[in-house]
């Protein structure tokens, strides 16, 4: 497989570029921060929401808890400092672990794909729109097209193919793709080496995955080895390259756009397995018709 | 250094393989794990996280119905207002699903306490494998520590079967 990397000025411009871009969207959002807990009542919801509980539930336990639950945040009383260090408690329950901070190095990448030019692509998303932009990450990077989330999400929620309450389906993670003249290919059950062989054609990747277990991966202490969560915390993110550890490992390279940190994030390879495993392994491929 | 094909393909179905010996088998833990695969994958949203499952009796056999909700940004503090429900039999066969489409209220506090949800899938296990006549009411220091008043509020409302467990 040929070297995919570019010449070293090249390769630092991206990566400036991509750090400004960072610098950029962490700013905004932080501007547009502030979301007040509206402490609405909550009477009658299931019925609002369209919600029957007698559908599911017995009919003889359906009754609402009553007409005036709307509670302030001051009410909550799981504070951070009621619950036991993180570590503490999963210790008790695992054995011994912790979590796992994976290095690599982007000047030493010897892999497939380009990641350090695709750091360029990355943006920081808003609300629950991973997946859109996940995508629009790729149509920039087959396309040249620069495109905001705010550009397309009021289509796509007017489409049905995203809502800012539920986010994506996950047959909808292409329809970005599709609707910027890109070919698209989605599939369950891919391989690492799916990924690889998409990134060296240069197609466009997408993957969903619990982003749990690449943001915290916990390791245990004895052993080393990856230690599964429970829970699935959903998210969607750009693959932009596989490269070899120095010590015989792998590193999965993506643009995490749920992350200040996202641009040109690099998770070991069973990190990534883990995560991506909770998904059926789906990887949604771009390719650009005008340039094949 | 080289980039090879084959060794990867190794290191990788290596990886696969120890993930699989990991992954829960049976039990709370892999209902949850298994929320985005299978035909589950096809109704619940990409970004959706499961609240903690309620143990809810329904024609004398223990059902568990997890609320669906999507963080306000990715791993903030906060969710929005449940968008769905799942409602899962005992051995794990999903029972029924059910889209909330005008999710109110919120956005409510939160945090994925993993420890925390790993501890009530053991207690929930348990419940399950005792019957029908299991007492849930122990369960409900685990939900107190793992859902602030607002978010337990709302799901009373939505489940109002296991509001007891909520209150």
């Amino acid at each position: 497989m040929s070297n995919f990397t570019k010449p070293g000025s090249e390769l630092i411009r991206k990566a400036s570029e991509g750090l400004s871009r960072a610098a950029r969207e962490v700013g905004k959002t932080a501007s547009s921060a502030g979301l007040a807990s509206p402490g609405r009542t909550l009477a009658g919801v299931g019925e609002a929401q369209g919600w029957s509980p007698d559908a599911l539930l017995d009919a003889a336990d359906t009754e609402l808890v009553g007409p005036e639950l709307g509670l302030s945040s001051s009410e909550i009383s799981a504070t951070d400092s009621d619950f036991l260090s993180f570590d503490d408690f999963w210790s008790g329950w695992f054995g011994e672990c912790e979590t796992y901070e994976h290095e690599w190095d982007p000047t030493c990448f010897d892999g497939v794909g380009d990641p350090v030019a695709d750091a360029g692509l990355w943006r920081l998303q808003e609300g629950p729109s991973c997946a859109v932009n996940a995508q629009l990450c790729v149509v920039e990077s087959l396309t040249g097209e620069c495109i905001d989330q705010d550009d397309v999400c009021p289509d796509l929620e007017e489409r049905g193919c995203y809502s800012p309450w539920s986010g994506t389906a996950l047959e909808d993670m292409d329809v970005v793709l599709t609707d910027h003249g890109l070919e698209t290919d989605c599939r369950s059950d891919a391989t690492v080496n799916d990924l690889a062989e998409a990134l060296h054609r240069g197609d466009g990747v997408v993957v969903a995955l619990n982003a749990q277990e690449i943001w915290e991966p916990l390791r245990d202490v004895t052993t080393g080895e990856v230690v599964a969560q429970p829970g699935n915390y959903g998210h969607a993110v750009q693959i932009t390259g596989i490269d070899r550890d120095p010590d015989g490992g792998y590193s999965v390279i993506m643009n995490d756009t749920g992350r200040p940190d996202g641009a040109m994030r690099a998770v070991a390879l069973e990190d990534f397995v883990e995560a991506w495993g909770d998904y059926d392994n789906y990887m949604v491929t771009a390719r650009n018709p005008a340039t094949v | 250094m080289a980039f090879d094909l084959s060794d990867l393909q190794r290191a990788s179905e290596a990886a696969t393989a120890r993930a699989k010996a990991r992954a829960p088998k049976t039990g709370v833990a892999a209902m949850l794990a298994g929320l985005h695969r299978g035909e589950l994958g096809g109704f619940v949203s990409i970004e959706s996280v499961p609240l903690p499952p309620l143990p809810v009796l329904r024609d004398g056999a223990w059902t568990l119905t997890a609320a669906l909700v999507v963080p306000t940004t990715p791993a903030g503090p906060e969710v929005h207002a449940p968008w769905a429900l799942v409602c899962w039999a005992a051995d794990g066969t999903v029972l029924r699903t059910s889209s909330l489409d005008a999710p109110s209220g919120g956005p409510f506090a939160w945090r994925p306490d993993r420890a925390g949800l790993g501890q009530l899938c053991r207690e929930l296990d348990a419940l399950l494998a005792q019957g029908p006549d299991a007492d849930p009411s122990g369960l409900r220091s685990s939900y107190a520590a793992l859902l602030s008043p607002e978010l337990r509020a709302q799901l009373a409302a939505l489940v109002p079967a296991a509001a007891a467990l909520l209150a």
